[in-house]
């Protein structure tokens, strides 16, 4: 099917979205909820287009990252109004975090240098973009959510406080694009969630890796004992020099 | 069919050519030494005596551990090549593919903090163009 998208006609197919057909064709959107390994979410709002079905339609105002494609759907991207919505969630979100990068660079692209909006008074880096939700969701373990509304809306445990869930993999940690959580690794220890994991230590070296629960939960997930997972990569790839060692003959 | 890399364990004399040739032809994430651009994804373990190597570098296992266990696809077979490829964008970090490979062929590069692999330099494996001693070779 075809999609014009600023007054250019592209190719699409159907399990494409509008901003999947716009990357792919070098059209910037700008977003910060979209993750190419997760669920489309929608919730940042920055990547809305206005679109027009079949051209003669009313023009209406979507986030790209969740609308399907559809023959004939006329798309403008970078219209005045579009800019607008998308430097007012900017200002906004730089009241909310003023200290995020990422947000302070978009804010600049969209001729916002400084909140018109009250700055939060202790701000985190949290964006609310739930990547890090959706990853803990797409490692199985579901440990996070979200709680709160509007400028009271965070990321959060189960009643604020149950990291029971939790493997410490750190996935939401080393996926956050903003660097909002917070995750040490002091020796065998994990702190994050405000819960502490012992990272089991390499049987070779000793060396720590992955955490106790983390290797409880892949094996539980691979059918796999859960020993197959605690040994470092150099030491495996040592085991296997040795395994070839032995095939090859001395 | 596609070409393949081909390790000769008894050819190998340890010299670890073939690391330096990965870490050059992958310019990034932490150095591995301080001459070193990158991060190399294959290792050469000294036997000895006399001189000799084992190279150790992914199988690109056709039932592979670390595109089983990856929860989004992050890990995905190039058609082209046979190899098993890192899609970065599509990784959550979440580092199962690394504690998965039974080889340990999946390392993780904590200044970019990004899983890494062997990619086989998209067809072309500079290992072997490198090795002096035919113990990795690029075959039909
Ligand atoms: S903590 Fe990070 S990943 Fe999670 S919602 Fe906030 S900004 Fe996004
Ligand atoms: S990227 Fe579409 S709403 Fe965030």
């Amino acid at each position: 099917m075809i999609v014009n998208i600023n007054g250019r006609d592209l190719l699409a197919s159907p399990e494409e979205t509008l901003l999947q057909v716009a990357r792919r064709n070098g059209i910037p959107i700008p977003t910060l909820c979209e993750h190419a390994g997760l669920e489309p979410w929608g919730g940042c709002r920055l990547c809305v287009v206005e679109m027009t079905r079949g051209g003669t339609g009313p023009v209406r105002v979507v986030p790209s990252c969740l609308q399907p494609v559809e023959d004939g759907l006329r798309v403008e991207t970078h219209t005045p109004r579009i800019l607008r919505i998308r430097a007012v969630l900017l200002d906004l979100l730089l009241a909310r975090t003023p200290d995020a990068r990422r947000i302070q660079e978009l804010a600049l692209e969209h001729g916002v240098k400084r909140t018109s909006f009250v700055p939060r008074r202790d701000p985190d880096k949290c964006i609310l973009c739930n990547i890090c939700v959706r990853a803990c969701a797409a490692v199985g373990a579901d440990a996070l959510g979200t709680a709160g509304r509007g400028a009271a809306g965070r990321i959060s445990l189960p009643f604020g406080d149950d990291a029971s869930a939790c493997v410490g993999c750190g996935a939401c940690a080393l996926s956050c694009p903003t660097g909002a959580i917070e995750m040490t690794d002091r020796g065998s220890e994990r702190r994050i969630w405000g819960r502490t994991f012992q990272r089991l230590p390499c049987p070779s070296c000793g060396a720590p890796t992955l955490t106790r629960e983390h290797a409880a939960h892949l094996a539980g997930r691979s059918g796999l004992p859960a020993e197959s997972f605690g040994a470092c990569e150099r030491c495996r790839r040592e085991q296997a020099s040795r395994l070839f060692l032995d095939l090859v003959g001395k | 069919m596609a070409k393949r890399l081909t390790v000769t364990p008894s050819r190998c004399i340890g010299c670890r050519t073939c690391e330096i040739a990965c870490a050059f032809s992958h310019p990034v994430g932490a150095p591995a030494g301080p001459p070193l651009p990158g991060l190399t994804r294959i290792r050469a373990f000294p036997v000895r005596p006399p001189e000799r190597g084992i190279p150790v570098v992914c199988l690109q296992c056709d039932q592979a551990a670390c595109a089983k266990v990856c929860p989004t696809a992050a890990l995905q077979r190039d058609d082209q090549t046979g190899a098993i490829l890192v899609h970065e964008e599509r990784c959550i970090r979440c580092r199962a593919c690394v504690w998965a490979c039974p080889w340990g062929n999946v390392g993780f590069d904590g200044v970019r903090t990004q899983v890494y692999k062997c990619d086989l330099c998209g067809g072309d494996p500079q290992c072997a163009r490198y090795c002096p001693s035919r113990a990795l070779e690029q075959l039909d």
